[in-house]
């Protein structure tokens, strides 16, 4: 609790005086020397948010040893009256720093400044089912600083997670707008589970599933005929959320702090609270930014020339004749396309946010408007989100709480296809854009040919629409002292709508007169949740804290999906589906329920040893008849050591302000499989029938019964250490965990002789075990303040089995395999042939002499200055057998590094953060290092081997080059710092603000993505191409680049 | 307390909202099968479906797992250079190892289809409705199509495990010992002997070509008769054929593999794997890495229509173009032998292709509506023709083989084979069938292993079709190439260490994962 005591004397005394206090403190009262009669016994002044200046509402003045007090006005004033001087005021609110004050005679109206509370031991923290005081913890939770989230300028909250809590990896699928992100607390135990987090939005559950906002409308393979395979379009379900609504996200990472979220809780949760309403009269809000988004830098490539001499040199190795003549070569020099140049574009983005929120005694009110206007830095795509919201929490009567929370989200997003970042990077400079005869250039029409990326840009439609509403009513009675009773009833409708036309102008469209695909997507889940809280304090000596409780949940996902092509015009396109000669049309259902009961008990012992313990018993509709029910308990405990009386010699010798050990366990499921998964099911098909073009109906097993599936279950254990020194000044946590996740839902080989390859089984084991730190210092305080808070985490990952037939599980296909799960390993790591350089011509001659090159992989061509792979099994064939793991994705450590400074009016906040030790896949890369001509190469393959360059870097251009196989030349270091953002504001002076009749005025600049300190050659190293594969981590496959945004925005409370 | 109970009674009544049964609408379970004729005939439909293209929408036993697998195996088909991977090099060159993927699919696809046929064979007679005529014969349908899938696995891979039982619960059929050739042979006979019993391919009706007959159980006991040795059966079949109704050649080879319903359902077609242009489940994708890509007007292309690009992952081996004669009309069909210029589209490059399979009015190369042959009856006549020369009865062997040789020639007999040397005569009924069936690989891999006999001839069988042609362009697989990439390897005549070739080995993973199975001689 800081202190002030007001000062009457000469400057010089005060500025002495303050040096001595401001060691502790940095809040201090405006000074006044004048003096006042105190005719009326009375104090008056103003309180203030001390960060933004701005008048803290309903804010609690106390008189110490009285019982008046009151509360402060909506312009923070306050009057109160005391009995006598010397007397001492208490200043508190939710949220702030208590502020002590004394007075010794009256004295003019006094400021005071109440500053934030974040992670303060006093703080009150959202658990699962209710909320705990931080001091009260026995489990590990970081707490999301939001003025931080909220000046990394993201519009994803689940994006601005990234560097600001520890254990937290947040990786990049996309830097499409709206695009989603990848969240792994303390690494990833499943292969086929799930991995995301729950994210319980006020109060309410959801296990982020993007399949759910990807209707399947969209048109994403085949797109660059030199690519296939698909990575994830769409946008999030979770970018529906504005994260300006925010008031507060917890991250739950430990099993005794999840396990109260049983079979969901085993990747850990993400609480999000939205804001609610304070006690006073309106105050509205507005804010508003405007920016640009830029590429933040090209990869360098090809020029048309380089490639066609490029080209032309693979030709010839190749046996063939030379692609382009030397006039064509000649004519490269002043006609070369910057595919690049021509497909990205400086974008706009304006983000507007207006709320009002206010209340009485008996109801408080929060709402918002917010519309947000995101360009794309790709040509054509953007992202555009509508939100609204209302919160009202009501007390009707001194026993009954009630309150409501609506969430209402609509937004249109026009997306590139998945790998039209692919094509742009591998279509050749050589080629024009638009055609001698008119309209577009198809493709490359070299071999494997790449689409024209600039006319599907233009030309295609690829939109997705997302509509959500999420909302929650409960009521809370107090049926005895301490003993209440929930009722909570939630919904979250999430529906979309997908369109995509490729018209006729453009490759796609061309053979089929148009292609148009249109779907939608209805998810409809429900929760209802009813629990039992019962609070009891024995004298402060022993706390109690029950919590009993019984919840469903429902989640129905309806689609349906039309595909046609042949249209008489383009002009009609998709919204004419009659008009079109081919149609197909797809549906789908699905259901899942989840059945639970809960309790917990906190107790503590004078606020000393604290001993937590919960247990929930799930049942899920998706899991086998007889393995339906699971129950995850916990335990954990905690000991205050500081308040121990043997330590306050230690204490005070180190400056020691708090000190707490925690230790954990708990048991945490997950089963986000499939619905059905456990059941035979058939499937329908069909067969020709004898008669021209009709065909039959028929239907066929594809799912074995297996009533034995079961939940994969994660054992945690967690050892933490909270630490405060110098009355807080200082603040560091420290975790240690361990999980073993086993019986993990795998899809797992069967003998082939049953019919089937494979099914979805319980088998395996996968570890984690890592270390969070992080740390907190107020480094400088004073007028002019710094804080950092930096956070590190490490996570070592192990797969420890796969069941008794099955070494590893590869992703792709046997020669081009990138990504395996194998016993012993890392999740994912990438799997491949090594090489060692270049084949020299003695080499080859050697070789050729002994008859012992046997390379499969380059056949019967292989000559000088092609690869040389290793042939690692030393049996003389360079074949399958020689693949081997070549990487890991899983980082060494990463990290967050943020700053934040303030002198007068201006503050400052610096966000770097990082990821070191791990390696990258990177399949757009391949590409780019293809050595037979088929596409464009990035510009520093112009040192490739040829006669006269035998110590080049790279191979030979040679057309018969098989692309597809996988090497550790593809793999690169994906380490990385950035600067994630930096955010300067400045708060209009008081003497402004009173002419403009506004309350407070913000106004700041921010910069995202300004620089990065990386070796990845590609365009971010921050990438994760597939977000929903546990194996296939840390690959690039073309992602849409993260921009580089400058923002400017104001905050303005009227 | 009085309002602790009330509370709790509200609560309670929220209790048991909630069932955790699951009832998936849009499938069905497989509890609510099997209850009537009409499930009957879709569980059959569903094991025809999967001799094109699996669920999985993999390659097909019929489809370009034959022109692939086996193509690549033998001596018809070369891997070019966008061959995809480099498990059909290793094939082609005999170094693959017992992982190589090729073969695992032709084993998983095999059994998926013997599965799905198990299942009706068993649940079909628990219906129990009139229609038991109806249901007996869709029954024996599923034993052809399981005898059939038999018949290919057994000369695949020699000794294999006998499912006759469907995979219904996790943890059936899990481990099964193979059984011996002997045995196979004999429940690949019962099969087609209960498939005697159904009706003959023309007293169905249109709609209900597809199915298999009485001709095509009686074609395939010939064949198997054949493949035995058994040269007098084989004659006893071929009559027993004849007595069901007439067979007769289309009258040009181009008609086999056209489109209408007319050619589809043509006296030549005993048994078929059906597919539709256009069809996104049953397609015929065997042009999709053979042809050149056609018909992409946006790209620009001749005036015959035949695109510039030539990017097949395989050609015709070498010698396979060459044993064509001029005059013979099958090689239009068959091949494309001019492909043009990367660039410029004018520059001709002489670089036969595969062409069988293009489906001009297709809008996806991929989604051919050809249907693929699995016996036809140019394919009874040469085997009739193969048992009476064996019977030394040439001058009869001659008189069906001529009816294939000339069509050929425009249904002239000007080059019409009049040998009646025993050895000499067996040669050219083979190497007619390697024309005729020429990209149908079900057929010439299982010659060559059957008439080569070791593991040496059907080497240089295989390597003689790499060859140095000097107009070819390309990666093909030249003798001498393959002399110079390594001497040591150039399988020698006769080697008895290449004898393994003649049988695939059990696939690695699935020797792994069933500890009964016993591998193959020289794959251990």
């Amino acid at each position: 609790m800081a202190k002030i005591v007001l000062f009457f004397g000469s400057p010089k005394r005060f500025l002495r005086f303050l040096l001595r206090k401001s060691r502790i403190t940095l809040l201090f009262g405006i000074l006044s020397i004048s003096s006042v009669l105190a005719q009326q016994l009375e104090i008056k002044g103003n309180v203030l948010e001390e960060e933004s200046k701005t008048a803290v509402i309903g804010a609690t003045i106390r008189v110490k040893g009285q019982k008046t007090g009151t509360v402060s006005d909506t312009q923070g004033i306050f009057k109160v009256k005391i009995k006598a001087f010397p007397a001492t005021l208490i200043v508190s609110s939710v949220g702030f720093r208590n502020q002590e004050i004394e007075f010794y005679e009256a004295t003019d109206p006094i400021t005071v400044y109440l500053a934030d509370d974040q992670n303060r031991l006093s703080q009150l923290v959202v658990v699962g089912y209710g909320t705990q005081k931080r001091s009260d913890l026995t489990g590990a939770i970081s707490s999301i600083n939001t003025n931080q989230l909220k000046e990394t300028g993201s519009t994803s909250f689940v994006r601005g997670l990234q560097g600001l809590a520890s254990g937290v990896q947040v990786s990049s699928t996309s830097g499409a707008p709206g695009a989603t992100s990848t969240v792994r607390i303390r690494g990833g135990n499943s292969i086929t589970g799930g991995n995301d987090p729950l994210y319980v939005i006020d109060g309410f559950p959801i296990y982020n599933n993007d399949n759910n906002a990807n209707a399947g409308g969209l048109y994403g393979t085949g797109v660059s005929t030199t690519t296939s395979g698909t990575n994830t379009v769409g946008t999030s379900a979770l970018a529906t959320i504005n994260p300006g609504d925010i008031e507060s996200i917890e991250v739950l990472k430990d099993a005794s702090a999840t396990a109260i979220y049983g079979s969901r809780g085993a990747n850990g949760v993400i609480i999000v609270t939205t804001k609610r309403g304070q006690k006073g009269s309106a105050t509205v809000t507005y804010d508003g930014s405007y920016g640009v988004q830029n590429l933040a830098h090209k990869i360098d490539l090809m020029n048309a020339q380089q490639f066609a001499l490029f080209r032309n040199a693979g030709q010839i190795a190749g046996g063939r004749a030379a692609t382009y003549s030397q006039a064509q070569i000649d004519n490269f020099a002043t006609n070369s396309t910057d595919w690049q140049d021509l497909a990205y574009q400086t974008a706009p983005v304006q983000n507007h946010q207006l709320s009002v929120s206010g209340g009485n005694d008996k109801t408080r009110y929060s709402s918002s408007l917010g519309y947000l206007d995101q360009q794309g830095i790709l040509i054509n795509t953007d992202f555009k989100r509508y939100t609204g919201r209302i919160s009202v929490d009501s007390k009707l009567s001194e026993k009954f709480n009630f309150g409501l929370n609506l969430n209402e989200s609509y937004s249109t997003a026009n997306l590139a296809s998945s790998d039209i970042v692919s094509a742009i990077l591998q279509m050749p400079a050589t080629v024009s854009p638009y055609a001698a005869s008119g309209g577009y250039t198809s493709i490359s029409s070299l071999d494997a040919a790449t689409i024209n990326p600039i006319a599907y840009l233009k030309e295609a439609t690829n939109q997705s629409v997302l509509q959500r509403t999420l909302g929650n009513a409960f009521g809370e009675y107090e049926l005895v002292k301490g003993l209440k009773a929930k009722i909570l009833i939630g919904i979250d409708l999430l529906t979309n709508r997908q369109y995509s036309y490729l018209p006729t102008t453009i490759y796609g469209g061309a053979s089929s007169n148009g292609v148009t695909s249109t779907a939608q997507k209805t998810t409809t889940n429900w929760v209802n949740e009813n629990t039992l809280t019962y609070t009891k304090s024995i004298n402060d000596i022993h706390n109690f804290d029950l919590l009993a409780g019984f919840t469903q949940q429902q989640s129905v996902t309806r689609g349906t999906g039309i595909k046609a092509s042949g249209f008489p015009s383009d002009d009609l396109a998709d919204y004419d589906l009659s008009s079109a000669t081919t149609k197909t049309l797809t549906s789908s259902y699905s259901e899942n329920k989840l059945l639970s009961y809960l309790g917990r008990l906190n107790y503590n012992y004078r606020h000393k040893y604290f001993l937590t313990g919960s247990l929930r018993a799930d049942g899920s509709s998706r899991l086998g008849a007889n393995n339906r029910w699971g129950y995850f308990p916990s335990g954990s405990l905690g000991w205050q050591v500081d308040k121990e009386k043997f330590f306050k010699n230690i204490a005070s010798k180190f400056k020691i302000s708090n000190s707490k050990i925690r230790l954990g366990y708990g048991k945490t499921g997950n089963s986000e499989i499939d619905s059905y998964k456990s059941q035979a099911l058939l499937t329908s098909t069909t067969y020709p029938s004898g008669t021209a073009a009709t065909t039959v109906a028929g239907y066929y097993l594809s799912q074995l019964d297996n009533p034995d599936l079961k939940w994969e279950t994660t054992n945690q254990y967690d050892v933490g250490i909270d630490l405060g020194f110098l009355n807080e000044r200082i603040k560091f946590t420290g975790d240690l965990y361990y999980k073993k996740t086993y019986d993990l839902l795998v899809n797992i080989y069967v003998p082939n002789i049953t019919g089937y390859k494979s099914s979805l089984q319980n088998l395996g084991v996968v570890q984690n075990k890592g270390i969070d730190l992080s740390l907190t210092t107020d480094n400088v305080k004073g007028k002019f303040t710094w804080t950092t808070n930096a956070t590190f985490s490490i996570n070592r990952n192990k797969v420890l089995s796969l069941g008794s037939n099955v070494s590893k599980i590869s992703y792709g296909s046997s020669s081009s395999v990138g990504s395996i799960i194998q016993v012993g390993q890392p999740l994912g790591v990438f799997y491949g042939l090594k090489t060692d350089g270049l084949y020299s011509a003695s080499e080859i001659a050697d070789y050729t002499a002994k008859g012992t090159l046997r390379n499969l992989y380059l056949g019967a061509s292989t000559g000088a200055g092609d690869v040389k792979y290793v042939d690692v099994d030393h049996n003389g064939v360079i074949n399958d057998n020689d693949q081997t793991i070549i990487g890991n994705p899983n980082p060494k450590f990463i990290f967050g590094f943020n700053n934040t400074f303030s002198y007068k009016n201006f503050d400052l906040s610096i966000i770097i953060q990082g990821s070191v030790g791990n390696k990258i896949n990177s399949y757009t890369l391949k590409q780019l290092l293809g050595p037979n001509g088929f596409q464009n190469n990035i510009a520093s393959f112009n040192d490739y081997y040829s006669a006269t360059n035998t110590t080049a870097k790279y191979q030979r251009p040679n057309i018969n080059i098989n692309q597809a196989t996988y090497s550790d030349l593809y793999i690169f270091d994906g380490s990385y710092a950035r600067l994630q953002s930096l955010s300067l504001g400045y708060i209009l002076p008081k003497s402004i603000l009173s002419k403009l009749k506004v309350k407070n005025v913000k106004l700041y600049v921010t910069g995202q993505n300004l620089f990065t300190l990386t070796k990845y050659p590609g365009y971010d190293p921050d990438v994760n191409s597939y977000n929903l594969s546990t194996g296939q981590v840390g690959t690039d496959y073309g992602s849409y680049p993260t921009a580089k945004t400058f923002l400017a925005g104001a905050t303005i409370t009227f | 307390m009085k309002k602790i109970l009330y509370m709790l009674l509200i609560l309670s009544t929220f209790v048991s909202c909630i069932n955790l049964d699951e009832e998936p609408l849009a499938q069905i379970k497989y509890a609510d099968f099997f209850k009537t004729t009409t499930d009957a005939t879709y569980a059959v439909n569903g094991v025809y479906k999967n001799l094109t293209v699996p669920s999985g929408g993999s390659w097909g036993f019929f489809n370009r797992l034959s022109t692939v697998t086996w193509g690549c195996a033998g001596d018809n088909t070369t891997p070019g250079v966008k061959s995809p991977n480099p498990d059909y090099r290793a094939i082609t060159l005999f170094a693959a190892s017992t992982s190589n993927s090729n073969y695992l699919q032709s084993w998983q696809e095999g059994y998926e289809v013997i599965n799905r046929a198990n299942l009706a064979i068993d649940k079909i007679p628990q219906i129990n409705d009139t229609a038991v005529v109806a249901r007996a014969r869709l029954v024996n349908e599923a034993k052809f199509v399981r005898g059939l899938i038999y018949y290919y696995l057994v000369r695949v891979y020699g000794p294999i495990p006998l499912v006759l039982h469907p995979t219904i619960t996790i943890g059936d059929n899990q481990s099964i010992a193979q059984s011996d050739t002997a045995t196979v042979f004999k429940q690949i006979k019962s099969d087609f002997n209960d498939a005697l019993q159904l009706p003959s391919k023309s007293s169905y009706a249109t709609a209900d070509q597809y199915r298999a007959s009485k001709d095509a159980a009686r074609a395939l006991l010939l064949s198997v008769a054949i493949t035995q040795g058994q040269w007098a059966e084989a004659i006893n079949q071929y009559n027993a054929l004849n007595a069901i109704g007439t067979h007769t050649l289309a009258t040009n080879y181009k008609d086999i593999f056209g489109l209408t319903a007319a050619q589809k359902n043509h006296s030549e077609h005993i048994f078929d794997a059906w597919n539709y242009t256009n069809d996104a489940l049953n397609y015929n994708m065997c042009a999709s890495t053979e042809s050149p890509i056609y018909g992409a007007p946006q790209i620009g292309k001749n005036k015959k229509g035949v695109l510039i690009v030539g990017t097949a992952a395989e050609y015709p081996g070498a010698t396979l173009r060459r044993i064509f004669r001029n005059e013979d009309t099958r090689i239009r069909k068959i091949f494309v032998d001019t492909v043009y210029g990367d660039v410029d589209a004018k520059t001709k490059i002489y670089q036969p292709h595969f062409d069988k399979w293009r489906d001009s009015t297709s809008t996806d190369i991929k989604n051919s509506g050809i249907n693929y042959p699995v016996i036809r009856w140019a394919e009874v006549l040469l085997l009739y023709a193969e048992a009476l020369n064996e019977l030394n009865r040439p001058t009869e062997a001659l008189v069906a083989f001529n009816k294939v040789r000339s069509r050929a020639f425009g249904n002239k007999t000007t080059f019409n084979v009049t040998i009646t040397n025993k050895d000499q005569l067996r040669d050219s009924i083979f190497d007619e069938k390697r024309r005729e069936f020429a990209n149908e690989e079900h057929v010439r891999w299982f010659d060559l292993i059957r008439i080569n006999g070791s593991g040496g001839r059907l080497i240089d069988k295989v390597i003689s079709s790499w060859t140095n042609d000097p107009v070819a362009q390309g990666d093909y697989w030249t003798k001498a190439k393959f002399d110079a990439w390594n001497s040591a390897y150039i399988p020698q005549p006769g080697d008895a260490k290449y004898n393994k070739y003649l049988l695939f080995p059990i696939p690695y993973s699935e020797i792994n994962a069933n500890p009964l199975l016993i591998q193959n001689p020289g794959w251990e």
